[in-house]
């Protein structure tokens, strides 16, 4: 310290010794001017970082959802896919030889969560054997549905089927 | 720090750096078969020989570093005196100087390194002398070179520092083929110098009786050495620096039984002159005594005390030994300054690069984290996604609520029809939900007939171990012995059932 002190004032007078000072003040405060701005481009660039990790595995999670569905054989149909779901099904019953003795679509009924469903009943007759591979088939095309309540009886030496199934609507 | 030491046929070199406590490291040693000495010695020295030493200092410059201070040596003849001397006061001091040197005061650069005080009313002062024309122009050439001259030595003194052996008595003898003197020293003196015409190894080689030579040597050191320091031991041990030829002195048969006497004394015959402990080298014992006032010149600024304290000296041993720098003090603070200035620089250059390189790297490292930016394409693919993904969802939804709401007609009337025995029909069967509304416990009715009622129990018993069924129940038996068959309703409750 005291060499310093004895030295001083000589060195002050030094233009190289000046220039070297100013210098190493000037990037000092650019140091510390851009230091600031470093952080902030910091922080932003952390942020992205983690928001484009959001969507890259939100995007590949929703891939994975979308293959998923994609490879399973029954899914919801549209609206208006529902009639040519019941065409379906009634060449399905001529398929097997069968008797449509009723058919219509049932309401909605209170205590069931109707929203994406809709609900249809028939009764059909014929051949037990026919009836049997008739129910073990039902099905239309990809739809997602199947058979609620099943009434399987016989009447006057005739095998019938009272059947009410629901359709699942997208 | 780089010391310089100019003998008559060589210049020797050497780099050292001062340690914590005052210990030293000498780092790396060399010479140069250059003698410069004429240069600075001889006033009427040739421009050409001059110019040459102004080169060797520019070498110098190039091979240090920027505040390596430089201290030269000199040898103990170039100095017009070397002297203890007891005075009473300070103008005495200076009398007698001009006196010895023959010399005014203003033609001498002079030193007092060494003050003895061997009792309560003596004080012995040794001093050095030398004309200022030989400083100057080693301060001259040197600073042409851009070399800043931290110190001017005698080898004497600098030789006695490095060696660290204050408490005993040595001569220390130097032989040139032009040249003879002895430098002695004293723990009550101090030092003195005796110029030895008849010692040059030129003038020995003519001589019909050396060793006569060296007995009357030896003889006038010690009358002269009694004279100086009023006492004085016999048989003090010799220490010889000579050059090429100077074996005719180092095997002189009177110096060495000298010194083997001395051996009882000072256990120095026959053993390498070391450096001090505090001095730290990778050169060999048998050269160290070579590089002596090399190193030595570099502890010039240790204090007395300090130095004499590493050096296992007694207490009562009253001897400061200080530097004998010979440069005015101008030129010392001025070579002080300088260094600790280049010193200033070089720190100043590093801390600019240092932050120079730190901002480079701020503004690298800007532009590396502004480029990170979420992709235009990857927004608008997960916008597209996001909407597409809540109609996924519904449609799992949808697809758990099927699963829940599915009541496997199908299924439960194959594992009907699976346990039933071959005693009992079918006559209707009811299962799942008509209105919709899921009852577990009656998931299937039937109704069965049979001949014998045992019948029932078994298709019962049968049904009761499907996974498939929970709760299988006989809810009701008719007698309808009129057409001859017994008719039973069932209930069962719902199980463990997949789609098929």
């Amino acid at each position: 310290m005291s060499v310093l002190k004895e030295y001083f004032p000589r060195l002050i007078k030094s233009k190289a010794f000046l220039i070297q000072t100013v210098l190493l003040a000037v990037l000092i405060v650019l140091l510390f001017t851009f230091s600031g701005s470093l952080f902030m481009s910091y922080q932003q660039a952390e942020a992205n970082q983690q928001q484009i990790n959001t969507i890259e595995t939100f995007l590949a999670q929703f891939a994975e959802q979308k293959k998923f569905l994609e490879s399973i054989s029954e899914r919801p149909v549209k609206l208006d896919e529902l009639d040519s779901i019941q065409t379906e099904i009634f060449k399905q019953i001529k398929k097997y030889h069968l008797n449509l003795v009723r058919f219509n679509a049932k309401d909605a009924k209170s205590g069931k969560d109707t929203k994406n469903t809709k609900d249809f009943e028939m009764t059909i007759s014929g051949d037990y054997a026919n009836v049997m591979e008739f129910l073990n088939d039902f099905h239309a095309k990809n739809a997602l549905m199947h058979i609620r309540y099943l009434n399987l009886r016989q009447q006057q030496g005739k095998f019938f089927a009272d059947v009410v199934y629901t359709v699942y609507v997208r | 720090m780089i010391s310089i030491y100019f003998r008559e046929s060589d210049t020797l070199f050497a780099k050292g750096k001062m340690q914590k406590g005052h210990k030293l490291k000498v780092m790396d040693v060399s010479s140069s078969s250059s003698s410069f000495l004429s240069a600075i010695l001889n006033p009427e020295a040739p421009v050409v020989k001059q110019e040459l030493l102004q080169t060797f200092f520019s070498e110098v410059r190039q091979n240090s570093g920027a505040n390596d201070g430089v201290y030269i040596v000199l040898p103990d003849y170039a100095f017009k005196i070397i002297e203890c001397i007891e005075v009473a006061n300070d103008d005495e001091l200076t009398d007698r100087i001009e006196l010895l040197a023959g010399e005014k005061l203003e033609n001498l650069y002079w030193s007092i390194p060494m003050v003895c005080i061997p009792s309560p009313t003596q004080k012995r002062r040794t001093v050095y002398a030398i004309e200022k024309y030989v400083v100057q122009r080693l301060v001259d050439l040197a600073g042409e070179a851009g070399l800043k001259i931290s110190g001017v030595e005698p080898y004497s003194l600098a030789f006695l520092r490095a060696y660290g052996v204050f408490q005993e008595e040595r001569i220390f003898m130097e032989v040139t083929k032009t040249r003879g003197y002895l430098v002695s020293y004293s723990p009550i003196g101090g030092l003195f110098k005796m110029d030895l015409p008849n010692l040059p190894i030129d003038r020995l080689a003519k001589e019909n009786d050396p060793e006569k030579v060296f007995r009357e040597v030896l003889q006038l050191h010690d009358a002269m050495a009694l004279k100086t320091f009023t006492s004085s031991n016999d048989n003090i041990p010799v220490i010889i620096q000579s050059e090429a030829g100077g074996g005719i002195v180092e095997n002189s048969s009177v110096i060495r039984e000298r010194n083997r006497v001395a051996k009882e004394m000072y256990r120095l015959y026959g053993e390498p002159i070391l450096f001090a402990e505090y001095i730290e080298s990778d050169i060999s014992s048998e050269s160290q005594v070579d590089w002596m006032a090399n190193a030595g010149t570099f502890l010039q600024d240790v204090p007395s005390d300090a130095l004499m304290e590493m050096a296992g000296c007694p207490g009562n041993l009253r001897i400061t030994l200080d530097s004998g720098n010979l440069l005015p003090e101008d030129v010392v603070i001025n070579s002080k300054f300088w260094h600790w200035q280049q010193g200033m620089f070089k720190t100043l250059r590093a801390a600019i690069v240092l932050l120079a390189i730190t901002l480079a790297a701020e503004v690298g490292a800007y532009f590396y984290f502004s480029s990170i930016v979420v992709p235009e394409g990857l927004v608008q693919q997960y916008e597209t996604a996001k909407k597409e993904s809540d109609k996924l969802e519904a449609e799992f939804n949808l697809l758990k609520k099927e699963e829940k709401e599915n009541q496997y007609p199908i299924e439960a009337y194959l594992e009907i029809l699976k346990h039933r025995p071959d005693s009992c029909r079918l006559l209707d069967a009811k299962i799942g939900s008509q209105s919709g509304k899921v009852n577990d416990d009656r998931w299937v009715t039937f109704r069965a007939v049979a001949k014998e009622p045992v019948a029932f129990q078994d298709f019962l018993s049968k049904m009761s171990k499907s996974d498939v069924f929970k709760h299988v129940r006989l809810e009701k038996l008719d007698d309808q012995s009129n057409v001859g068959y017994k008719s039973a309703e069932y209930s069962i409750a719902k199980g463990n059932v997949k789609r098929k």
